[in-house]
């Protein structure tokens, strides 16, 4: 069965050139407004909706903002086209719930391949996270409670930390604040000396949530504590919210040149 | 070949985006030339208290013009979308007129070059068949873009000798994706 896309732009044209790049893949469904738009989705649902960012009258953003807010069309996702869009404006849609980002100029693979990613979920990779404690049944309940989402590398020698980044790259640090050798929060000028790790999150867990050891890991640039013992919908509800951000701030990144 | 000669926008890149298919390419030129001129129509007269409106406008023009390498457009309207964002009135107000000229001088040029087409004879019929237009509907109710392109494609393999104009104003719309212009059309006329 083919793929239905729902693409949102009040240039004809846009409309018309989109579907001849994609109409091998997908079924198109054109709307050149967010009224046609609504009007479509009474009667299909797609599996996908590619929506500009700047239109006439509603924005793609206020646009994307009543998607969510509707029960039968929140599930959707909803991916972002622009022609170089203004980054504030990219961050407001992923804050709103967009599930990526496209810029119109990009190659018709790699459309086809952002497409895909968000047609076909389970062919996204697993972000890795990397959890050190030095107690192993910390570990292994960050592990059950991530291992839907994410891939857990763990390890209970902190000081074997540099030795692993050599070979695998994070995309989350999840450290204990005190270990029996060393400081959690010493580790954070050790990640931030891998340049690849400038700006990956660092969450910290402690069992002594104390103002003090909440305040010394927010100041030193963690992004986030949890409390112990852990509940798992909270550690894995925070951590994908971080990871969401950050993941989406990276694609920004890779991107930046095209953007305002 | 004529579309070699197309001033303002780089034939030869827009070929080779699409391998070098004409058909394709010309059909694609078609929609940025409607495209274009009813943007530049709806942007005609600069208004002040319209700001935002004509910064998409002119982002619109930006982003299709771009596509197409309409390169010096594309970048005329950079400038003035860069000016709407800040407020720069007076930058507006200096290029506007020149932008929408070259704008139409384009869609001119466009235009002229599918006039020099030389048409390939058809089979004539009186009017479109009543099946091909109620496929047309049913393919603009259900908003099926390629089903829409397909029934046209269909409709033009004749040429017409009493439909009004009829075939000719569905293009339009076809290639403008009117498609409840199209319906409202086609009903009314039943």
């Amino acid at each position: 069965m083919r793929k239905k896309i729902l693409y949102v732009d009040d240039v004809s044209h846009n409309l018309i050139t989109m579907n001849m790049r994609l109409k091998k893949h997908f079924d198109i469904f054109p709307a050149k407004n967010s009224e046609t738009m609504f009007e479509i989705l009474e009667t299909t649902i797609p599996d996908l909706i590619l929506l500009d960012i700047n239109m006439p009258k509603s924005s793609g953003l206020s646009v994307l903002e009543r998607l969510k807010a509707t029960d039968k069309y929140a599930h959707i996702p909803v991916v972002f086209l622009t022609i170089g869009g203004s980054k504030s404006n990219l961050l407001r849609g992923m804050n709103l719930g967009a599930a990526d980002y496209m810029l119109k100029s990009w190659r018709d693979e790699k459309i086809l391949e952002c497409i895909n990613l968000h047609l076909e979920p389970e062919r996204q990779e697993k972000p890795i996270i990397l959890a050190i404690d030095d107690d192993p049944s910390i570990l292994k309940s960050v592990n059950f409670a991530l291992k839907d989402r994410c891939e857990t590398r763990t390890l209970t020698e902190p000081e074997k930390m540099q030795d692993l980044l050599s070979i695998i790259t994070p995309d989350l640090f999840l450290i204990d604040c005190h270990m029996p050798d060393i400081n959690g929060f010493d580790l954070i000028p050790k990640i931030r000396a891998f340049p690849q790790h400038e700006h990956t999150p660092i969450l910290f867990f402690s069992s002594a949530g104390t103002y003090d050891n909440v305040s010394a890991a927010l100041t030193l640039g963690a992004e986030d504590f949890i409390r112990k013992p852990i509940d798992p919908d909270i550690l894995r509800a925070r951590i994908e919210a971080k990871l969401k951000h950050y993941l989406f701030i990276r694609r920004l990144r890779t991107y930046e040149k095209d953007i305002i | 070949m004529p579309i070699k000669k197309l001033e303002g926008i780089d034939t030869e890149k827009g070929l080779a985006q699409y391998n070098g298919d004409e058909t394709v390419y010309f059909n694609m030129l078609r929609t940025y030339m409607l495209s274009l001129r009813a943007m530049a129509n709806a942007i005609e007269t600069f208004n002040e208290n319209e700001i935002e409106g004509y910064r998409v406008k002119v982002h619109g023009i930006r982003g299709a013009s771009g596509h197409i390498f309409a390169t010096q457009i594309s970048e005329s309207a950079a400038a003035l979308e860069n000016a709407a964002m800040e407020g720069d009135t007076a930058f507006i107000k200096q290029n506007h007129a020149p932008f929408i000229n070259s704008a139409y001088a384009l869609v001119q040029s466009i235009e002229e070059i599918f006039a020099s087409i030389p048409q390939i004879a058809k089979p004539e019929k009186d009017k479109p068949d009543s099946a091909l237009l109620e496929k047309l509907i049913d393919a603009c109710n259900g908003f099926k873009m390629e089903d829409v392109e397909n029934a046209m494609v269909e409709i033009e393999k004749f040429s017409y000798t009493n439909d009004g104009g009829l075939a000719a104003i569905l293009r339009e719309n076809v290639d403008m994706v009117n498609y409840r212009e199209i319906v409202e059309l086609l009903e009314k006329g039943e």
